[in-house]
Parts: C-alpha cells; structure tokens; sequence
C-alpha cells in the first residue's frame, strides 16, 4: 500500500512540476514578446536618429562619436534579434513561415548585399546554380536568406584573400547521408526536394578539432589574429537550428589552419505545383519577348526637385511603359500619393526636402505593405551609409544615379517580383 | 549632302564629343528615349537643361557677389546644377560641379569664384556643341533620314 501510495504522490508531483515548468515556459514567452517589442522600439530610434544625426552637418569629433554610437547600436539591436530568435528556436515556439518564393533571386539577393563588402577586401565573390535547380520553391525564404548571408558572411570575415564560391544544386541521395552525421536521415519525398549549398573560401580555415564546437552558443574563434570579428558567435548556432526546422542538415569542412574552409548544409524545400505558377502575378521570366513592355499602364509617382533630373526619369518610366505622375516637392508628394502607385521613386539628394522624412509617412500613413507604394530611393551618393539610412527610414529599394534604361528595366522587374532592390557598387 | 553623309558626319561628331568628355553615355540613354511616341524627347530635355542652367548661373553669379557670401545658398546651386548635367550626360560640366561644391565646403570664395568661372565655361562649350548636334540631327531628318544610335 506504501508503495502505491508512495508512486502516486510521486506522480502528482512530478505533474506539478511539469506544469510548473510550462507556465515558466509561457510565462518566459510572454515576457520575451514584450521585451521584443519594449527592447526593439528604441533600438530603431536610437539607429534612424543616428543615421539622421549623420546626415547633418558636424565637427569631425561630433562624426567619430555619432559613427561609434550607431556601430554599437547596430550591434546591440542585432544581438537582441539573435537572442530572442535563439530563446524561440530552443523552446521550439519559432514556426517556419512557409510561402512560395524565387530560389534563384535569394542568392542574387545575397550576393547583391554580400558583394560591397567583399569588394573591399578585395575577395573574389562567385555563385553558380545548377541548372536543374527549381526557380521556384515553397519554404520560409526569410529564414532561408539569413542562413546563406550568415554562412557567406562568414566566409568573407575570415577570408584576408582570395575567393569565395557559392554552389547550389539538388542534392542527390548519395550525398545526403553525412558520415559525420548519422542521425541525419533524410527522407526524400514527392513535392519536396533537398537544396544543397557550398560554400568555399580561401580563408583562414579551422583547426578539425575546432569544428563540433562551432555551432555552440557564443563559440568565437580566438585563433586568428583578426581581433575586429564583431559578432555575437550565435549566428551559426541560429543557423544550424533553423535548418534542422527545415529537417536539414550543415557541416563544415576544413583542412586545417590557413587552409581555407568548405561549409555545406543541405535543407528540405517544397516543389511548387504547376497550377501555383499562374498565381505569380508577375514573372517577367516567362515572356517570350524581351522587347515587350510588361509595365504597361504600371502606375509610378517621382519625386525630384530638379527639373532636368525629374524628366529624365519621367522620360525612363514611359519609355517602359509606365503611367507616371511627377511631383517637385516632398509636400506635395505626401499630397499626390495613393494605393494606386505601384512604386514610388525619390530623389534622396534633395538638401533640405528630407527624402527620408516622406518614406516615414508613408510607411505610417499606410499601414498593410501591400497597399502601399514601394518606396525607392535614387541617390547620386555611392556611400554604403546612404543604403543603411535608406534601409532605416523603411525604403524598399536604393539605385544609384544616373539611372540608364536597362538598369530601369531590370530594376522595376526585380521589385514587382521580390519587392525590394538594393543596388551596391 | 545626302542622308548617308549627313549621318556619318552625325556620328563622327557624336563620338567626337564622347571622346573629348563633352558628353558621357547618359547622353545615348536620353537618345534611346527617343521614339515615335516622344519624337522631341532629346530636344526638350536638352532646352530644359539650358534654361535650367542659365537661371543656375544667374543665381550663382549673384550669390558669390555679395558682401557677406552664403554658401549653403550657393552649394544648394550648385548641387542643382551638378544633378541637371549628371542627368543629361554633360560630363565636363558636372566634374566642375564637383569641385565646386568641394570649395563651398571650404567656404573658399577664391576657389568657388574659379569654379564659377570654369563652369560658365564648360557650360557655354556644352551648349555649342549640343546645338551643333541638333542642327545635325535636324538636317537629317529633314533630309527623310533617321537618326543613327551610337552603340
């Protein structure tokens, strides 16, 4: 009788304490989506007012301390996106958004944003996708991005020369199965297949015995003299847990120290269905003709402040095809503006007229993206810093003036299609 | 002449300019803007520059001459007319732009005064040769021709 009586009150407070243990979970949730929103709304004034401060006129003293001060603050907010991405992807509270997506635009997307900066140090940045590689692809694009810009941007970070290559193909079953990891099974099924991504440098490379404690939390590298490696040393751990949300699987490669690195993940994305293709409003991909205009009747709003510039622009647009209306001011921009423009372009080089202060009040005046303009800015200045500030002020794309015809072209075609472009030198 | 001379004088006269830095290619962007939709489209952008330029110089001429010199004033015009040229292909004029703005920075009357002096300069021959160009294009036209695209 003892004994039963003992295993019941056993029992009971075994289900007290798993109960207690979820109303932490919950509780620690909700104090995380609260602390999301609380920690998140200063960050962003702190950084857009930083990069505002920047743009004003001030002593070289006044511009170090404004530069460190959004440096830090950009380190600080991404440490707060990797912190709470990391507590959601523990307690498995983190769902994949799943939708259709362009596959191939997401690694010209990444080596659009990857490009400047390994232009800087000099490194040799190339992608090449098998040609068996499906255009579209139904996964969580988003998260998808993060973890090839995480791993490419890795490889730039420990490369001082050379080249980076990036390698995407349909994996084939034989090279599924990892040696190194034999609880990875994937189970290749109808109207999903398995992405397979390569990333190779010329870098600094890692010492095998370093390379299971690459994806812990916090792991930095210490032996390389590069002591500027800013990063929290969760992007791989973030990035390892997402795959396996996506049932995949990475490992890295290395033949040792100065050996340069190889780092290769492989994660299930679904196939699209031939009938979802006719719900891609526009896939300029598919016309046969490349001469005919497909932004026929394509409602556009400029704003310029000069005269020569704004009808040069005018002048690009209808040449496209477009039905454009153009405005002078940033008054009466916020005047003339409707859901009925598909895309607003602005001159972010007008003194005075604050190009940016417009994005805000838009992006405040409309309030489901979708029913608002895209806002792209045209800016003669070729500083990374003006793409940032645009990306802070809510812009959803940068080109960099003078804008020739072609350039217009591919442009209006990649954000109709992705709803963002961010040119780089 | 016939069509045929007209047009290769046309394009020598074109290339000369690019060669010389007159002109860059923004300048063949404007051109391929051009179609039967928008049959003027060179010659009206070309004379919004001119007009937009001349009252830029005006300002420019009387802002430097005060007293007591504003340079945001004069940098604010300058930025204008370093956006006109940018955008029709006046390349020349655009790098004294360039320069220019570096002496309002400096708040450099002896080199801004340099600089408006070399502008009105560039901006005269640009104007020249953008005229010579149009009367070249004209004369072919009007010779039942059509205007060659420099590729």
């Amino acid at each position: 009788m003892r004994a039963r009586d003992q295993l019941m009150e056993q029992n009971a407070a075994l289900d007290l304490a798993r109960r207690e243990a979820e109303t932490a979970i919950r509780a620690r949730n909700d104090f995380l989506a609260v602390m999301n929103h609380e920690m998140r709304t200063p960050m962003h004034a702190i950084i857009a007012l930083s990069s505002l401060l920047q743009e004003t006129d001030l002593t070289p003293e006044q511009r170090l301390m404004v530069e460190t001060i959004l440096k830090s603050s950009n380190l600080l907010a991404t440490l707060i996106n990797d912190v709470l991405d990391l507590s959601r992807l523990e307690d498995g509270s983190l769902e994949l958004d799943l939708g259709t997506f362009n596959l191939h635009a997401v690694f010209r997307q990444v080596v659009n944003l990857i490009k400047p900066i390994a232009a800087v140090k000099k490194l040799l940045l190339s992608s090449s996708l098998a040609p068996d590689l499906p255009e579209y692809a139904v996964g969580d694009e988003k998260r998808l991005m993060q973890i090839i810009l995480n791993v490419v941007g890795n490889a730039v970070k420990f490369s001082k020369q050379g080249s980076i290559s990036i390698t995407a193909c349909i994996a084939k079953s034989e090279s599924l199965r990892d040696a190194r990891a034999p609880d990875f099974f994937p189970v290749p099924s109808d109207g999903h297949f398995y992405l397979r991504v390569q990333v190779k440098d010329l870098g600094s490379g890692i010492s095998p015995q370093d390379i299971p404690k690459l994806f812990n939390k916090f792991a930095q590298s210490h032996s390389l003299t590069n002591k500027n490696s800013d990063g929290t040393g969760l992007g791989l751990a973030i990035c390892k847990r997402f795959i396996n949300l996506m049932k995949g699987h990475i490992w890295i490669e290395s033949d040792g120290l100065g050996k340069g690195c190889t780092a290769i993940f492989v994660v299930k994305l679904g196939v699209v269905e031939r009938s979802n293709e006719s719900e891609h409003r526009f896939a300029p991909k598919m016309l046969a003709n490349p001469g005919q205009t497909i932004f026929s009747g394509l409602k556009i709003l400029v704003m310029d402040d000069n005269g020569v510039s704004r009808t040069v622009t005018k002048g690009l647009l209808v040449h496209l095809g477009c039905d454009v209306t153009v405005v002078s001011s940033g008054e009466e921009c916020l005047r003339v503006v409707s859901q009925e423009h598909r895309v607003l372009f602005m001159d972010v080089c007008m003194p005075g007229t604050d190009g940016y202060e417009v994005a805000i009040r838009i992006r405040e005046r409309f309030a489901k993206r979708h029913e608002r303009p895209l806002l792209v800015a045209l800016s003669a200045n070729t500083e990374r810093m003006t793409k940032d500030i645009c990306l802070r002020a809510g812009m959803d794309g940068v080109i960099l003036k003078p804008v020739s015809l072609e350039k217009m072209r591919s442009v209006l075609s990649e954000l109709l299609e992705r709803r963002v472009f961010f040119e780089v030198q | 002449m016939d069509v045929g001379q007209l047009q290769r004088r046309f394009l020598d006269y074109t290339a000369s300019l690019f060669r010389e830095g007159f002109l860059d290619d923004q300048f063949n962007q404007l051109q391929q803007l051009q179609d039967e939709s928008n049959p003027d489209f060179v010659v009206e952008i070309v004379s919004l520059f001119f007009q937009d330029s001349e009252k830029l110089l005006n300002n420019l001429t009387r802002a430097l001459d005060q007293q007591s010199v504003d340079y945001k004033r004069v940098d604010a015009h300058v930025h204008q007319l370093k956006g006109s040229s940018s955008s029709i292909g006046a390349y020349r004029v655009k790098n004294v732009c360039i320069a220019f703005r570096s002496y309002c920075e400096e708040q450099n009357i002896q080199g801004c005064l340099r600089c408006l002096h070399q502008v009105k300069h560039e901006y005269s021959l640009v104007k020249n040769k953008l005229e010579t160009l149009l009367r070249l294009e004209q004369q072919i036209l009007a010779a039942g021709g059509s205007i060659p695209l420099m590729v």
